[in-house]
């Protein structure tokens, strides 16, 4: 019965972590998207706007797929490190899509 | 003092360390870094300002993310004050030396960018030049 409790309280706290970061992502990939991309405001503002969907599916799709790990917390203790090791591999994986995504806008357009 | 309570001291002095931690590195090397983008843009601020913000973001997102990732620690082991203060030593230290690394590899990025960026002009200009002479 505590797992749903816990459940939420999770995805309630992840919640302002995954809109920050996703604005302040899309803020600022506007104009890095319009470097490269000079020409055609329409381009950029898709191609940034596709980058946040694809942010927000693939984070809330992997909150809400850590909660099947949450099976028996039995004491504070699991409870601690069960969400922050959540938290931890989910900042990492986001960590390295953010860094691939720069990466792949870089050497597409330096090709091009 | 009880197992579970060294353990729970254990995260709570490990979780603030460990952010203080990354955020004053954070800062300092992106403070410093907006003008490392400046130099490589040469002067346009947007683009400069918007490049150093997404690399904050993912350092961030990384060193929080591995810092949370090794946040476990075996309460078997914690019997005393002392195995809490080797633990914890052991833990914070790691991530120190993890983090002085991230942070000059980032120094070797924001260099590299600028050398890529001064050939880059180099080469303009002797295109230009070489334009001029075949005129």
């Amino acid at each position: 019965m505590y797992n749903f409790y816990f459940d939420i309280l999770f995805l309630f706290s992840m919640s302002p972590i995954i809109y920050l970061v996703g604005q302040a992502c899309y803020k600022n990939g506007n104009d890095f998207i319009e470097y490269f991309t000079p020409e055609n405001q329409n381009i950029t503002k898709q191609i940034n706007k596709f980058l946040l969907i694809g942010y927000y599916l693939i984070v809330v799709g992997f909150t809400a797929f850590t909660l099947t790990f949450w099976n028996d917390i039995s004491s504070l203790i699991d409870l601690i490190i069960l969400y922050y090791k959540s938290l931890g591999m989910m900042t990492l994986g986001l960590a390295i899509l953010h860094y691939m995504n720069i990466l792949f806008i870089y050497l597409y357009y330096k090709k091009s | 003092m009880k197992n579970t309570d060294l353990l729970l001291a254990a995260y709570f002095i490990y979780l603030p360390v460990v952010i203080l931690l990354t955020l004053y590195v954070s800062k300092t090397l992106f403070k410093n870094g907006k003008l490392f983008m400046l130099d490589i843009f040469r002067g346009k601020e947007t683009i400069a300002l918007a490049t150093n913000k997404l690399f904050e973001v993912g350092f961030y997102l990384l060193n929080l993310g591995f810092a949370l990732l090794i946040i476990e620690i075996n309460g078997r082991f914690l019997i005393n004050y002392t195995d809490l203060l080797e633990v914890l030593s052991r833990k914070v230290g790691g991530f120190s030396i993890y983090l002085g690394i991230m942070l000059f590899f980032n120094l070797f990025l924001f260099f590299r960018g600028r050398k890529m960026s001064k050939q880059n002009i180099v080469e303009k200009e002797n295109f230009a030049t070489e334009g001029i002479k075949t005129q």
